[in-house]
């Protein structure tokens, strides 16, 4: 009896999630969002085809753009580029081999040997349906996954948010360094050091400001943005030279019903997969489409075919990709950690129109997140007809050379560094920033963690202060608490297994491990 | 980069950040109040402003000391100490004596920071002992100024010398043998750097020293033109003149405007510098269609950057100006002109 009641209560909380989330569309639906919604789909799908314009960088520019106008045609403009550029990197990836974004550099594996055996076209359709999937499975992740997390975040105290800001740093520093881990840590001090800039919260204190006034507010995070991931793209793609590219001519787009039944658990399993990597603070869409192709390749009852233009590869990472948007939005509004580097700038974006995410997201703005999914839902649905409509106007873009736009692209950085806070000195920062970013890349050093220590360093800052004073300077209080034991557990875990010792020692393990397998089946083996 | 350049560059990195953190330790532990009052606040050693940068950069120094070591271990610090070494020519040192080496680098380091505490506590008692004998605006500035501010100064400079003496002697005795084999194979990238050397110059061009002083409209389409021709040509020539027109250009905007905030008639000398610089970017354009006119595809490439160049700023500065009512960094002849344009086309 008691289930049946639990039951019929799920069911009115569901129907009455439904109606209000039918509502927010309605109310969202409007000439003017609706020209918004499709203008910017078609903006983020050329971002994301050409080679050298990335997500992030199209949402940095077009976060300077929404400034001035309404919240929610905003939030529609900057979601809707978010989620053409991650798909639109597609295009390029298969017609050129040369992936728009990192995030599809997996998809260019299979993606190009199709486009060369003239499946280009089928392998496009493929991949706007598999993209479209792929975004409305995280959504509906953020949908349920998001209240459970609020709910769990609202009992954190100033320790655990403390804990939480150094797991996010720690955590995106050690998943993203390509080189040696502490590079990726030493990344997020920094971005945590440059947060201390300016006068601090509690006493007004202002730190290492060299009495410039312009300082004194701390150092703005749209312009580090803007100037950590435009300028080393724009230095990178043009200091080495551009080939002219050859696009080939498509022929029939629309995806066949029977085809996406086949591989309709490869959709399933990227959608899972990238909905946990985009989750995971800092981890982009790029993991999430790697990580995807590889199960993919793994679980696939012919592996040799990856790489000669599997179909099922190029579904499984832009699949991954697109589900890690909604990922990667489940730590940013829960608990105002950015799960991937484009979810670090629309955090920017959100801050800028006065929205603070975090637990408290639904008590200051109640039905943000319904509303923020709606969007992503009316993102995603654009995208797909954008996909299916355009597709043959978009590939000749692709036509444009790097040497034309990119420019432009700096131009742009360079006046939407301007218009935020209508100071020179955020247009001297972004540029001090791009470069010292640039020789950071060059070094490998990862820069997600950087702009992650940026956009927490206030929160770590605070928070650990804050705590220090409810615990009258007893700092045991940050060891002892339960969360914080947990939190503590995995950024220890995440630390130790990176020392040398530890690394051999998971080595030994694995290998005794595998030998005693191998010798298990051997000894098997005989007896049959 | 290949992993010879990287550890190299590791080491540098790291001797860099090892000297930034102290500095900016210091800073911290010096100048920010510790349990002193602040804005009639009693503070307590937990809310201080100076604990979470400490922490930080105490954090990044330990990590700086152990890229620096890792990065000598490899042999980054190799071509930096020494060059022409021959494989074994040094007795190579233990792991643990690295290790110690390191130990001793950051006991060294953290040694200084509390000396420079106390003899900045020490400072402090004396400039406020010196309040009762001079004009306390004096006293107080005394701790910050020139003769006392030598002695953080001095201190970073001997630990850098300490630290750089022991890698150097860590260096020495550890020649690497990965390095010495892949030495053959590293090549400069002059394309790349040039390249690179060529960006930022153009940005900095813009930023520090085109947009602050001459209106935005022909900052911006000197900077596309110049950026334009020298990439997407692909002469050499013109991308050589296309560039040196800027720098002149930036060079001319920069002693002009010094010397304008000195005149009388400011507005009138501006806009006629805006003037002469848009002349300058129109002498250049003809001069590089009348040098492409010949070749049929450079013709068609400096087209195409001009076309760029004009249009960008044609489009972005009503955009921003007009449509999204943002005010430009500097608002000269060109955006004066498309104002009184506006405001004909609105009047009538």
């Amino acid at each position: 009896m008691e289930s049946l009641e639990a039951l019929v209560g799920l069911g009115v909380f569901a129907t009455d999630q439904l109606a209000a989330f039918g509502n927010q569309i309605a109310q969202l639906i409007t000439p003017v969002n609706v020209a918004v919604l499709f203008g910017c789909t078609i903006l983020g799908i050329v971002f994301g085809a050409m080679p050298g314009l990335t997500a992030t960088l199209g949402v940095a520019l077009l976060t300077t753009l929404t400034y001035g106008i309404d919240h929610n045609t905003a939030f529609i403009a900057l979601l809707s580029i978010y989620v053409g550029a991650v798909y639109g990197g597609s295009y390029s990836a298969i017609l050129l081999n040369i992936p728009g974004t990192s995030a599809a550099a997996a998809t260019a594996v299979d993606g190009y040997p199709l486009a060369l055996r003239g499946e280009g076209a089928r392998a496009l359709g493929m991949t706007t349906t598999a993209s479209l999937v792929g975004t409305v499975f995280g959504l509906l992740c953020l949908v349920i996954i998001a209240p459970v997390i609020i709910d769990l975040a609202l009992q954190f105290t100033s320790f655990e948010k403390f804990w939480l800001a150094m797991f996010g740093i720690v955590i995106s520093g050690t998943l993203t360094s390509k080189d040696l881990v502490y590079k990726g840590w030493i990344a997020g001090l920094i971005g945590l050091w440059l947060s201390t800039i300016g006068q601090e919260q509690l006493q007004t204190f202002p730190r290492y400001t060299q009495d410039f006034p312009e300082l004194q507010a701390g150092i703005a995070v749209v312009p580090v943005l803007i100037g950590a991931f435009g300028i080393p793209q724009i230095i990178k793609v043009l200091g080495h030279d551009v080939g002219k590219h050859v696009t080939t001519n498509l022929k029939r787009i629309l995806p066949e019903l029977k085809t996406i039944a086949k591989n309709m658990h490869h959709i399933l399993r990227s959608s899972s997969i990238g909905v946990f990597i985009g989750s995971i603070p800092g981890i982009g869409e790029d993991i999430a489409g790697w990580v995807s192709y590889g199960v993919a390749k793994n679980t696939s009852s012919h592996p040799e075919t990856f790489g000669k233009g599997e179909v099922s590869a190029v579904v499984s990472t832009e699949c991954a990709n697109n589900a890690c948007i909604g990922g990667a939005l489940i730590p940013l509004l829960t608990l105002g950690i950015p799960g991937s580097p484009p979810a670090a700038m629309l955090l920017g974006a959100l801050m800028l129109h006065n929205v603070t995410p975090g637990p408290m997201i639904e008590f200051e703005q109640p039905g943000f997140i319904l509303g923020f999914t709606a969007i992503l839902l009316l993102a995603a649905l654009a995208m797909w007809i954008c996909g299916m409509a355009l597709a043959r106007q978009v590939v000749k873009v692709l036509h444009i050379p790097p040497t034309l736009f990119l420019p432009v692209i700096g131009v742009l950085c360079v006046i939407g560094s301007y218009s935020l806070g209508l100071q020179m000195v955020n247009v001297y920062l972004m540029v001090a920033v791009g470069i010292t970013a640039y020789f950071l890349t060059e070094m490998e050093y990862p820069i997600a963690p950087l702009v992650i220590g940026v956009i927490l360093g206030p929160m770590a800052d605070e928070n650990l202060r804050r705590g220090l004073m409810v615990a009258n300077g007893d700092l045991s209080e940050f060891f002892v608490r339960p969360w914080c034991i947990g939190l503590l557990t995995i950024i220890s875990f995440a630390i130790l297994t990176q020392i040398p010792i530890a690394k051999r020692l998971q080595k030994k393990m694995w290998v005794t491990l595998i030998g005693k397998a191998n010798s298990q089946r051997a000894s098997r083996s005989s007896d049959e | 980069m290949n992993e010879t350049s990287l550890r190299k560059s590791d080491f540098k990195t790291g001797i860099f950040l090892v000297l930034f953190c102290i500095w900016f330790l210091l800073i911290t532990f010096v100048f920010m109040p510790f349990r002193e009052t602040y804005g009639g606040v009693n503070n307590v050693w937990y809310v201080s402003p100076w604990i979470f940068p400490a922490v930080v950069l105490s954090l990044l120094l330990i990590l700086a000391i152990f890229l620096t070591i890792n990065a000598v271990k490899c042999g980054g610090a190799q071509d930096i100490f020494i060059g022409g070494l021959e494989k074994g020519r040094f007795p190579q040192i233990s792991n643990l004596g690295i290790w110690l080496l390191g130990l001793i680098c950051a006991l060294s380091c953290s040694g200084c920071v509390y000396l420079v505490v106390k003899i900045n506590e020490k400072i402090l008692q004396l400039a406020e002992e010196a309040k009762w004998l001079a004009d306390p605006s004096t006293a107080e500035q005394l701790s910050w100024s020139d003769p006392l501010a030598f002695i953080p100064v001095t201190l970073v400079g001997a630990m850098a010398m300490v630290t750089g003496s022991l890698t150097t002697v860590t260096a020495i005795n550890k020649p690497s043998r990965a390095h010495l084999q892949s030495r053959e194979f590293e090549k400069p990238n002059r394309e790349l750097k040039t390249r690179f050397t060529i960006i930022v110059i153009l940005f900095c061009g813009l930023v520090y020293i085109l947009m602050p002083n001459i209106d935005f409209f022909v900052a911006t389409l000197s900077f596309l033109t110049a950026f334009t021709l020298s990439f997407h040509v692909g002469s050499q020539r013109i991308a050589r003149v296309a560039l040196g027109c800027y720098i002149c250009m930036c060079l001319i905007a920069f002693v002009i405007a010094i010397a304008i905030e000195y005149a009388a008639e400011q507005k009138a000398m501006r806009y006629a510098l805006d003037s002469a610089i848009l002349l300058g970017v129109l002498s250049c354009s003809i001069w590089v269609h009348v040098t492409c006119f010949s070749d049929p595809v450079a013709r068609m490439k400096s087209r195409e950057c001009l076309l760029v160049s004009w249009l960008t700023p044609l489009i972005l500065v009503p955009v921003f100006r007009f449509g999204l009512l943002v005010p430009l960094p500097n608002e000269g002849a060109v955006i004066e002109l498309m104002h009184v344009i506006r405001l004909a086309i609105t009047l009538g």
